[in-house]
């Protein structure tokens, strides 16, 4: 299985990408923003991808909607932040998986990836 | 007083460390009172002949030199040990002299019993040859090839065959190259049996190395003490006054020789040079001991010194003789004004000058013992006074006196570290043990709570949801609530009749808005519901509720981003209460379910009977939610307390003062700012505070500045609530100044007991140039830390020089502070804007440590201080893109800017190109501050830059002419 992490923070993408070496991706990709997310999504096709809400060019909800109607299988784990509840509440209608709030520990965010790819 | 107990329980434990030593100080005692053998002094009075002695010059022929010729005039006596230059009479040509005594008649006994016997010379000077009768016994130094054996000791053994049955004599021939002083030096000049002569002489090596080494230690540790405390200067003196001791004792070993070889003149300007300073180190303690400063007479006795040490060290040796001369007449002197000073400030109730004198007395008893031993004084009150027994003295008694006296001084500054080391202690436990009792306090109240609600019932509910028409556009789904529930139900949320009601709806009235903060007090929020925030609430719920009945996605997950999970309701019109809703799913096919509920329920369930039902779980958590702020509160007061009490205690207390003063000054303009509605000159005023206040390290008030410099920048004067927000604000900072100032005052109350700093509202912060650039120094240190990068600020040797700080002292008192002010800011613009970070600077081939150099420009008519940092230089580019935001001047306008008008744009008020508002920089009102500070002091502010390499601010301040 293919990983992508997309998230502005590249100290975020770092920590996302140490912690899921538990699920053993075959390959991980990185995007900072919602448009590279979505080039890297077209061209490789990720099973698993974590999707930051707020991000620069295009936003995560956004992301979430295109990826969805690409693929709608995609597994998808939301990165939020606790004042995004709404938004974590409406990715979670769209098709999200699951949803891991920041600050987040390491197995709070092995937690809510396991539930996302329905390994839990 | 508690603290003077603390201070008496910690001095005895310290004193307990000098009574360990006294042991080993009885035992040097013991060995230098015992002997080991008969060993008779041969002090005292020799027969002295110019020549070399009469039985080498006969018929033979001299013993190699040309011009020596056996003396023909009558013998005369001189007194041993002691100098012989002027009775020589060879200055300035070589020679010898011969020195003879007859042998006392316990020793010729021993000798015509065949003991073996010694003799111990102590230092001579120059080359000397000890003869028993006319044979040679031994000696230093060589006549051909010359080698002096300069203030090397001569202990050896006499020959037995040279002895006679009685009138043995002794002679010491002593050969000059008339340029060294003649001199039999002692300290010892004994002769006895070999046995106890040798154990005389390592017994009294061993005292002094060990004497030495007490010294050096107790100099070592004051010297470190300094780098701990540098504010305490006398630790400094009394440190170099013990190393210098050690050096003195040094010299009286036989070490000296195998230092400092045949290079006796400059041994013996090593050890003057260090006698002369004593006593200035010990005037220079004293007055910092007693009063905290230097005294002008301590001044000038070590300015003195100084002189006679220059004069000495780049004179000739009859120059440095001189000197000798002159430091000698000097002694009494000083030691009469050190007596005097120590019981002037015993008379004064100055601390611990009642210990140091009675120190004195004891130094002084113990002197005049040695003198009266040395001149036989005992021998001679014995005679004279009836009835009073003979003493006989163990010998000399003055260096362990003053041993004692300098172990004693140590104990009084250990103990006066101590003492303020306590007192910081102590009040950190007085301020924990009051936490303490809060917090104990609280967790009972919490106890009790947590009593009371373990008997309360949570609110049980069902809920249902039963649609009009699925699936049809718009249409929201009713949600209702299972006609039962639990009882408590009723009471949590204070209504009746609860089954059967649509659960939005009825939250939908009980939803209020942050800014109401359910404390009851906004009357008119049911006419004024803030719809958007109460329909984003109501939107969150009914999506959660969605996903809840849906079940994709797990319980568990949703329980996460449940809206209802943690809110505050309004039951009725004044009962705000916290509530915590939990919901479950139960069994889809409802057969369990449906056993146990009401024919109502049933019927619910009809319309859509393969959905699923939620229980729902709601309890009220108010009183622990209320309690649990009140502890929070509580807690964060006593850390802030504490936090200001360690601020403030390791702050100077003289910048304290100078702190509390600018600040007040700040205080009342930003108040006035504040009631005619001037929002930048309060932004001035509070930023200026904060800047003050970050130099000095008082973390917590930079803080509260900074909370309060967010609310300014939002603030519309039109808006009364703001401003009383403001205002309370501003109340809080005068509140913290005010703690301070209580702090101070506690801290100065216990530093004067302990004669510490003398005067408070001296204004050596702002008057000394050098403490100045040490705090920016610190300043620049700390915020390298916080921001990542790495810098340093110097000083050039200017800025540090006694011209700047004669430049310095002709500002006015206003102005020092207002460059103070503005380096303050320009240094964070600095590090800001200026300095970049490591990595980049490593990129454009820069050192990775950023310089922010400070300088100083005195001239006839004008001071300059210059600050000039190698960061960035000013981003043209980026102040014309921020001024293009501001949208203050048109394209054309700005089209016809030069580089230097781009520059200007610095001093542009509310223009910021630093981009996340972070305390140090990036407001934009700095640099707008520092020039209308500098301009107000009648100064000027310039810029200079090269893009890449370099920032430079000067700022001139006119003074009057010399």
């Amino acid at each position: 299985m293919r990983l992508l992490i997309v998230d502005d923070s590249e100290i975020i993408r770092r920590a996302l990408r140490n912690y899921l070496s538990d699920f053993a991706p075959a390959h991980v990709y990185e995007a900072a923003d919602g448009v590279a997310a979505l080039e890297i999504f077209r061209e490789f096709r990720p099973e698993w991808v974590t999707l930051d809400v707020t991000m620069p060019k295009m936003d995560g909800l956004t992301c979430l909607k295109e990826m969805l109607s690409l693929a709608p299988e995609t597994r998808v784990l939301l990165v939020t932040a606790l004042s995004e509840e709404s938004t974590a509440l409406t990715a979670l209608q769209l098709g999200a998986k699951a949803v891991v709030i920041k600050p987040f520990s390491p197995a709070e965010v092995k937690e809510a990836f396991a539930e996302a790819i329905g390994q839990s | 007083m508690t603290a003077d107990r603390f201070g008496v329980r910690l001095a005895c434990r310290r004193f307990r460390v000098v009574l360990r030593l006294l042991p080993v100080l009885s035992l040097f005692f013991l060995t230098a009172c015992t002997e080991g053998g008969v060993v008779v002094s041969l002090r005292g009075e020799w027969r002295f002949t110019p020549g070399p002695p009469a039985f080498l010059v006969g018929p033979r022929g001299a013993n190699g030199g040309s011009e020596i010729s056996a003396a023909a005039e009558s013998p005369e006596n001189v007194i041993l040990p002691g100098d012989l230059t002027e009775r020589s009479g060879l200055a300035g040509r070589p020679g010898w002299i011969t020195l003879r005594r007859q042998l006392p008649p316990e020793i010729d006994a021993l000798l015509a019993r065949g003991v073996p016997v010694s003799i111990n010379v102590g230092q001579a000077s120059d080359v000397y040859q000890i003869y028993l009768n006319e044979t040679l016994a031994g000696g230093r130094g060589a006549v051909e090839p010359y080698e002096p054996g300069y203030f090397r000791t001569y202990v050896g053994d006499l020959p037995a065959s040279a002895a006679r049955a009685k009138n043995n004599t002794i002679t010491i021939a002593i050969y000059t190259n008339g340029v060294y002083p003649v001199f039999v030096y002692g300290p010892r000049l004994d002769v006895g049996a070999s046995k106890a002569v040798y154990a005389t002489y390592y017994r009294g090596e061993i005292f002094v190395f060990v004497l030495l080494g007490i010294y050096f230690f107790i100099g070592a540790y004051h010297l470190l003490l300094v780098m701990r405390r540098p504010g305490e200067l006398y630790n400094l003196y009394f440190g170099l006054f013990s190393i210098a001791l050690a050096g003195y004792w040094f010299f009286s070993t036989e070490l000296r020789g195998v230092v400092f070889g045949d290079a006796v003149i400059f041994g013996m300007l090593a050890e003057h040079l260090l006698v002369y300073n004593l006593t200035p180190l010990l005037v220079l303690f004293l007055s910092q001991l007693f009063y905290g400063r230097h005294s002008r007479i301590a001044l000038g006795i070590a300015a003195a010194m100084l002189a006679i040490s220059l004069v000495a060290l780049f004179g000739t040796f009859a120059v440095q003789r001189m000197a000798l001369s002159v430091w000698q007449l000097t002694i009494v002197p000083l030691m009469l004004y050190v007596v005097f000073y120590v019981f002037r400030a015993w008379r004064q109730g100055r601390p611990d000058a009642g210990l140091l004198a009675f120190g004195v007395l004891f130094f002084m008893t113990a002197g005049l013992h040695d003198v009266l031993e040395k001149t036989q004084g005992f021998h001679w009150l014995a005679q004279n006074v009836p009835g009073l027994p003979e003493y006989r003295p163990p010998g000399t008694v003055a260096s362990y006196a003053f041993l004692l006296v300098v172990l004693g001084v140590a104990g009084i500054l250990a103990n006066r570290f101590a003492r303020v080391h306590t007192e910081a202690e102590r009040l950190n436990v007085e301020l924990e043990d009051r936490v303490l009792e809060r917090t104990r306090k609280l967790r009972e109240a919490q106890r009790e709570t947590d009593d009371i609600l373990a008997t309360v019932q949570e609110g049980l509910f069902l809920l249902y949801r039963a649609g009009s028409t699925p699936g049809s556009a718009g249409d929201v789904e009713r949600i209702t609530i299972g006609h039962q529930y639990s009882r408590e139900l009723e009471t949590v949320l204070r209504g009746q009749q609860i089954g059967g009601r649509d659960f939005i709806e009825m939250l939908r009235p009980m939803l209020i808005t942050s800014a109401e903060g359910g404390d009851g007090s906004v009357a008119n929020a049911p006419d004024n519901p803030e719809p958007d925030e109460v329909n984003a609430k109501i939107d969150s719920i009914l999506k959660f509720l969605d996903l809840m009945f849906a079940g994709e996605v797990s319980a568990k997950m949703l329980h996460k981003v449940n809206p209802l999970r943690d809110i505050r309701l309004r039951l009725a019109p004044d009962v705000h209460r916290d509530l915590q809703f939990r919901f479950y799913r139960l069994q889809r096919d409802g057969q369990d379910v449906t056993a146990g509920v009401a024919t109502g329920d049933r019927q619910l369930m009809a319309h859509k009977s393969n959905d699923r039902q939620l229980m729902a779980v709601v309890v009220d958590v108010t009183d622990q939610k209320e309690l649990a702020r009140t502890l929070q509160a509580e807690r964060e007061k006593n850390e802030a307390e504490r936090a200001r009490l360690y601020a403030v205690l390791s702050a100077d207390p003289v910048e304290l003062a100078g702190f509390i003063r600018d600040c007040e000054t700040e205080l009342e303009q930003a108040r006035r700012a504040l009631e005619r509605g001037d929002r930048d000159a309060l932004f001035r005023s509070v930023h200026a505070m904060k800047g003050d206040a970050g130099m000095l390290d008082l973390q917590f008030f930079a803080d509260r500045a900074h909370r309060s410099e967010n609310l300014i920048s939002g603030w519309r004067p039109e808006l009364s609530a703001q401003s009383a927000e403001i205002d309370a604000a501003l109340a809080g900072l005068a509140a913290d100044l005010e703690d301070i100032r209580g702090d101070l005052a506690r801290m100065r109350g216990f530093r004067e007991n302990f004669g510490g700093d003398g005067g408070g509202d001296d204004q050596s912060g702002l008057s000394d140039p050098t403490r100045l650039a040490d705090a920016l120094a610190r300043l620049t240190a700390r915020m390298s830390a916080r921001m990542r990068k790495s810098a340093r600020l110097t000083a050039n040797e200017k800025f540090l020089s006694e011209d700047a700080r004669d430049a310095y002292a002709r500002l006015p008192v206003q102005t020092r502070g207002v460059v103070r002010e503005a380096l303050i800011q320009l240094i964070r613009n600095s590090m800001a804007h200026g300095i970049e970070a490591p990595e980049e600077r490593a990129e454009r081939g820069k050192s990775r440590e950023g310089e922010i150099a400070l300088s100083l420009q005195a001239g006839a008519r004008e001071v300059t201080i210059v600050l000039r940092d190698d960061g960035r230089g000013l981003d043209l580019e980026r102040l014309r893109a921020t001024a293009r935001g501001l949208g203050r001047w048109t394209e054309a306008e700005m089209n016809a800017w030069t580089a230097s008008d781009v520059a200007g744009l610095i001093f542009v008020p509310g223009l910021s190109t630093a981009r996340e508002t972070d305390g140090d920089a990036g407001r934009g009102v700095g640099m707008d501050l520092v020039r209308e500070r500098v301009r107000g002091a009648g100064g000027r502010l310039e810029v200079r830059f090269a893009p890449g390499r370099y920032c430079e601010f000067r700022m001139r301040f006119p003074v009057a002419a010399v």
